[in-house]
């Protein structure tokens, strides 16, 4: 029996879909998928709905990136950034594929490069495995709308790889606390070692 | 749709920008890893070869120890049993699909080499400087550990030095292990000749250089490997 969890967000048992435009469920992986993986963990809420503006850090190949445009919707909308070119490729194609998805080829740590094709973001993505990955993300919280909920997602390994994950996502949360307000941490334990899910809410 | 003339717009920019993004350093990166693969997918290739051809000539694949020797011959010539052979009777199609599988493993050493000489004549028109201190797989290695040409030229020489030697990096860093000396070029006939307790300044000296030579080439354009390998010659105990 598939019921609605989260607006756009459907699960049975034990699995969890979202629906294309077709109106076709497709199975979202929690392995393949950190966002699914948080929300195999109990993740209290998404604060995403259809039609929002989403900014995605670190698409990848896109294969969150299309279970999110799945849910804000055709009148919905993600700006997907990427920096390696040779992933980017399977993100054009799926841009190409979906009229909600704007594919954007550049350094995450710099968004003065694509300062002048974001606006009026309500919700914002980040998923990289940087060294500064929590200073790139408050350097992009800029793009937000106040009140409105940004995910980061932390990999212990890249910040240090010798110290205490526990240390690090101590420092991390201190870090966030000055600019936001942290609603959840999930830690994405099985689904992934080491990564600590935070939702903060831009003050 | 208030976006719709943007994505338009992003997506043609994007294109354009993986496009440039397309250039002598990931052509020569992408033969030396193919390369890589080749090396490794023809010694298992020639394992199999091996354990089948034993099945029918056991004696012939015992004695013949060179690889390539083994292959041309299973390929090209019937090979004949022994009077007191350990292998089984086999028909002839058994033998002629052990000399078509062969013949394949030929026409991929025959890639091979073809993909060796064009990395080769693509680094000595890239990174001249480099090359002229390693040998050509080593060069391919190197630059594939660090990425690309500009990556290698903007490391620091102990990065170069311990390219290769990251598990043991870590160790040393995390639980207090031994430091790493070198890393990849620990295969380089100048470090493999010397003593074991020179090991270490050898691949520092070695790694310097290459440093200089990367960072020279990529900024200047200019050659200086002659200058370089006097050094090392003269620096080395």
């Amino acid at each position: 029996m598939i019921q609605e969890i989260f607006p756009g967000i459907f699960a049975d048992n034990k699995k969890i879909y979202t629906k294309d435009s077709s109106g076709a469920y497709r199975l979202w992986n929690p392995i393949t998928s950190k966002l699914s993986a948080a929300l195999h963990k109990r993740l209290k809420q998404t604060f995403l709905k259809a039609n929002d503006v989403v900014l995605y850090l670190g698409a990848s190949t896109g294969t969150t990136v299309s279970h999110i445009s799945d849910i804000v919707g055709e009148q919905g909308f993600v700006f997907a950034v990427e920096i390696s070119p040779t992933v980017c490729r399977e993100l054009v194609f799926l841009a190409e594929e979906r009229q909600n998805i704007a594919p954007i080829l550049a350094d995450a740590n710099q968004p003065q490069t694509y300062a002048d094709k974001i606006k009026d973001v309500d919700w914002l993505y980040q998923d990289i495995a940087q060294k500064n990955q929590v200073e790139i993300f408050l350097k992009n919280l800029r793009f937000v709308k106040k009140n409105s909920h940004a995910f980061l997602i932390i990999k212990a390994r890249s910040i240090d790889a010798t110290k205490e994950p526990k240390q690090i996502f101590n420092d991390v949360r201190e870090q966030l606390q000055q600019d936001t307000e942290i609603v959840q941490e999930i830690n994405l334990e099985p689904y992934k070692k080491d990564h600590v899910m935070f939702v903060c809410k831009k003050n | 749709m208030q976006f719709r003339q943007l994505r338009e717009q992003t997506i043609i920019e994007t294109k354009q920008k993986i496009k440039q993004s397309v250039g002598e350093d990931t052509l020569i990166i992408q033969a030396a890893t193919t390369l890589e693969t080749l090396t490794t997918v023809t010694n298992t290739l020639i394992e199999k070869l091996r354990m089948w051809c034993e099945l029918y000539n056991p004696e012939f694949s015992h004695e013949t120890k060179d690889n390539k020797t083994f292959v041309d011959a299973i390929a090209n010539t019937k090979t004949t049993q022994k009077k007191e052979t350990m292998g089984g009777k086999l028909e002839e199609k058994d033998i002629t699909a052990i000399q078509n599988f062969a013949k394949t493993i030929q026409q991929i050493s025959a890639t091979q080499q073809e993909i060796l000489k064009y990395a080769e004549t693509k680094l000595k028109n890239n990174c001249k400087n480099i090359l002229e201190i390693l040998e050509t797989t080593l060069t391919a290695k190197l630059l594939i550990l660090a990425g690309s040409l500009k990556n290698l030229a903007m490391m620091p020489a102990s990065t170069i030095q311990l390219l290769g030697a990251q598990k043991a990096l870590f160790k040393h860093l995390k639980e207090g292990a031994k430091t790493p000396k070198y890393g990849i070029l620990a295969t380089h006939p100048l470090v493999e000749k010397a003593s074991a307790k020179n090991k270490g300044k050898t691949a520092r000296i070695l790694a310097s250089k290459i440093a200089i030579a990367a960072k020279v080439y990529y900024f200047k354009g200019s050659f200086i490997f002659d200058q370089l390998k006097k050094e090392i010659k003269q620096k080395i105990p």
